[in-house]
């Protein structure tokens, strides 16, 4: 090597390891456990909070715990947060929140359950709850940081079933407008998951482990975690993430050696070794029969009411009816769906040929992730 | 006269700043007009669907959503024309409003036709970083109280301009951080209304 490109070589690695020396993580994490009985007492997050605290800092951030918090301990942690984000050095700061407890969506917003909230009446929600777009969200944001990361495990059930029956279904909602953001959840909007027999939750286990890989950018953490859970809940549990972020990120750089392992979960309960025989029952769907079975759903002779079962049966070959469905035009994407919205379409537009352009299936044989034209 | 060339000067300089002239690359480009037909297009198809009672139910309600989901939200408004005596009346509908009128018409029969092929303007990058375009459509009319009847109790000619709006999104697919052009659509306005010769 020359002279000139060894010296160009050094310069490059200097400036790259000066900017991630720069680089200033910050973390707060919440895990709540101790709630009422009324509410429900969750066994894990404590235990998913401590873990992933660790975890952060074996990541190089610099980390606020909290467990068991209240309303006002929340509330003053998320302030102490956004100081020590806006104390750093403008657009090299990287935020982090986490949090495991009980969570709900309510009028277009995400809701952090406080272990004191005392929930009579739907209005209580926003009074007694903490909002994630609002408060958490909007405050990471207003800091300049470079990037932030959210990430929920709180899609557990809704806690407050008697008074808030008309909020439908459980979970939480994705985000709109999380802008340099990226939000990760534990299931896909508006369903619940699992909480987990083991020391953790069963998605927090899975993304303790897939952190501790080096060398992995942030999406390919998500989608390592999103892999396993799907795996280990028997196809029941199908995690979400959405970005809008333009750089990347690694949690444990490629070049260093992956830390101690902090957290392991217990052995595989017994829940999930039932759902693994469970999910034995596999489906056989090659793309030619797809193909031929969703081109179907728009014949226009074929009475719409057959076409509506024929479609509630395509929707059994999906890992779960929000599964990921991309329509393309070319080589883009035009539209990012789920598999319950494309077979709903489908079933209203004029006679028109399916071509599938890719389709990853799981153990099972069934489709987790689908791209195709529409002509 | 030199005034009026400050003026023309002036407002020149407000409008290119208002759009930016960057060309678009030119897949962008053929992306961006496949795309926005194939909205408009199944906006086409609804609208007829809809309009047709002869149609099954169940089709006819599935699409009135589908129709709904074209648009960038239910807020958009469908402007809607009609002639009576040689007068035009205008009203402005919320879609979803739109379309369930459209649904519930008190005839016989609706037959709505598309007349000519979509025509659209280029595709503008706007201040807000997002991307607009125009759209033509070119509607038929028809309307009988008395199924028996060819001749239309009402009809009409309609050219209609839908606003579309593109705003680049994000995903995440595979392992990577992907941009999205979703285009949407917005308020659709009515350009000319005639009665058939």
């Amino acid at each position: 090597m020359s002279f000139p490109r060894t010296f160009l070589v050094v310069l490059v690695l200097l400036i790259s390891t000066n900017a991630l020396a720069q680089e200033k993580r910050v973390a707060l994490v919440i895990g709540n456990s101790k709630y009422s009985k009324e509410v429900g007492m969750l066994p894990n997050p404590v235990n998913d909070a401590t873990d992933m605290a660790s975890q952060l800092k074996n990541s190089g951030f610099e980390v606020q715990l909290i467990t068991d918090a209240t309303y006002a301990q929340m509330r003053e942690a998320v302030k102490q947060f956004y100081d020590k984000l806006s104390a750093g050095p403008k657009d090299q700061v990287v935020g982090l929140f986490y949090y495991a407890g009980h969570g709900l969506q309510y009028q277009n917003e995400n809701y952090l359950v406080p272990v004191d909230a005392a929930v009579q009446y739907e209005d209580d929600i926003a009074r007694l709850c903490l909002p994630v777009q609002r408060v958490v969200l909007s405050n990471m944001q207003r800091a300049n940081s470079r990037m932030n990361i959210i990430i929920l495990d709180a899609c557990r059930n809704n806690p407050f079933p008697a008074t808030t029956r008309a909020l439908g279904n459980g979970g939480l909602g994705e985000m709109a407008d999380a802008r340099g953001s990226f939000v990760a959840y534990a299931t896909a909007p508006g369903s619940v998951a699992s909480d987990g027999a083991g020391k953790n939750g069963l998605y927090t286990q899975e993304l303790l482990k897939a952190m501790n890989m080096p060398g992995l950018l942030i999406e390919q953490v998500f989608k390592e975690v999103r892999r396993n859970v799907l795996h280990l809940s028997g196809e029941k549990q199908y995690t979400w993430d959405s970005s809008n972020i333009l750089g990347d990120f690694y949690f444990i750089p490629g070049n260093q050696p992956a830390p101690v392992v902090i957290a392991r979960a217990d052995p595989p309960p017994s829940a999930i070794a039932k759902n693994e025989a469970k999910r034995e029952m596999n489906v056989v769907v090659t793309k030619e029969s797809l193909e031929k079975e969703l081109t179907a759903l728009t014949n226009q002779s074929i009475p719409f009411k057959d076409r509506q079962v024929a479609k509630e049966r395509v929707l059994k070959y999906f890992v779960v009816p929000y599964a990921k469905v991309y329509t393309m035009i070319g080589p883009r994407i035009d539209e990012r769906l789920t598999a319950s919205k494309l077979l709903d379409r489908l079933v209203t537009l004029p006679e028109s040929t399916i071509t599938i352009t890719a389709i990853e299936n799981s153990d099972s044989g069934r489709i987790v992730e689908l791209s195709l034209e529409i002509e | 006269m030199r005034r009026i060339i400050f003026l023309n000067f002036i407002l020149l300089l407000l409008s290119s700043s208002a759009f930016a002239q960057t060309e678009l690359p030119e897949d962008l480009k053929e992306y961006f007009k496949k795309s926005i037909l194939a909205k408009v297009k199944r906006l086409e198809h609804y609208i007829t669907l809809i309009a047709d009672k002869s149609k099954d139910e169940g089709l006819r309600k599935s699409s009135i959503n589908q129709a709904v989901e074209l648009f960038e939200d239910e807020n958009k408004k469908v402007q809607i024309s009609s002639m009576k005596n040689g007068v035009q009346t205008v009203v402005d509908r919320p879609v979803r409003t739109y379309f369930d009128r459209l649904y519930a018409i008190t005839a016989d029969r609706v037959d709505i036709t598309f007349y000519e092929v979509i025509q659209l303007t280029d595709v503008r990058l706007g201040p807000d970083k997002r991307y607009y375009a125009t759209a033509y459509i070119f509607q038929d009319t028809k309307i009988y109280y008395n199924s028996h009847s060819d001749i239309p109790d009402y009809s009409d000619r309609t050219e209609k301009a839908i606003d579309i709006t593109i705003k680049p999104d994000t995903t995440i697919v595979g392992d990577k951080t992907v941009v999205l052009y979703p285009a949407k659509l917005g308020n659709i306005n009515v350009k000319e209304t005639k009665s058939p010769k």
